[in-house]
């Protein structure tokens, strides 16, 4: 997939423990999804390595950003 | 406060995206103005806002913050310190979700709905402040106008400025 120039030049650099492997299985299986009011896509998924839901945000079909999102595990817990 | 971790600041104009950053890798992050409430499963049409997100290292403290839309969040504010204003407030809501954003004498502090009960510098000239679960509620940057104007003046800001000069016409 396609990314941002933020994506490859800060997010990279931001959270960099994040695998790319991790990143292609929550895109490929959601366990959620949202279009923000911009038209972004954010995708969720929970990563079991480490135990936490990690969050995708795609802009224009381009990776622009992913995080794991400290508010998921109080208010979904665990799927 | 004579070891200030230096203060990075980064704009990307594909994106109008700012990022405000000590340099310290984080782990973790969360939204700044979007506290909504979010329903697993409930599908891709459940419209969220997020357009500043901030992170945290391991030990919960805020390394940093990303603005999206940032010239359509805070180049009309920092255009008008510019001009003959020295102090500006404005409450709004942005994508949904309610704001402060205050300009005194070129500092910047935008807080959202949440109380504050805390608060920690990020890096020279930023603060974060802090909610009771250690969440960021908001946070204050110094100098803001000279640090972030050179950064969003790419951004055609003509359009932004007459809107401007109008809406404070029409209040006085």
């Amino acid at each position: 997939m396609e990314t941002t120039w933020y994506y490859e030049n800060k997010v990279r650099l931001n959270h960099p423990e994040i695998k790319d492997e991790w990143v292609e299985r929550v895109l490929a299986n959601p366990y959620h999804s949202e279009v923000q009011p911009d038209g972004r896509i954010r995708y969720y998924g929970y990563i079991e390595d480490v135990g936490k839901w990690l969050r995708v945000i795609v802009d224009d079909g381009k990776l622009h950003n992913r995080f794991f999102d400290r508010g998921k595990l109080r208010t979904w817990g665990t799927p | 406060m004579g070891n200030a971790m230096k203060l990075e600041i980064a704009y990307y104009d594909e994106t109008d995206t700012l990022s405000l950053w000590n340099g310290r890798p984080a782990s973790e992050g969360g939204d700044l103005i979007a506290t909504g409430a979010l329903i697993p499963g409930n599908g891709a049409d459940n419209a969220v806002a997020g357009d500043i997100i901030a992170d945290y290292d391991a030990d919960g403290r805020v390394v940093g913050f990303t603005i999206e839309h940032a010239a359509e969040l805070l180049l009309r504010p920092l255009v008008r310190k510019g001009g003959d204003f020295q102090h500006l407030e404005v409450a709004g809501m942005y994508a949904g979700y309610r704001y402060t954003l205050s300009l005194i004498n070129g500092t910047l502090t935008l807080n959202s709905d949440r109380e504050r009960v805390r608060s920690a510098e990020v890096a020279e000239h930023l603060t974060a402040h802090y909610d009771a679960d250690g969440d960021a509620a908001g946070f204050t940057l110094k100098h803001a106008t000279e640090l972030l104007l050179p950064y969003l003046n790419g951004k055609d800001t003509s359009q932004l400025i007459s809107a401007f000069a109008e809406m404070s016409n029409r209040n006085g």
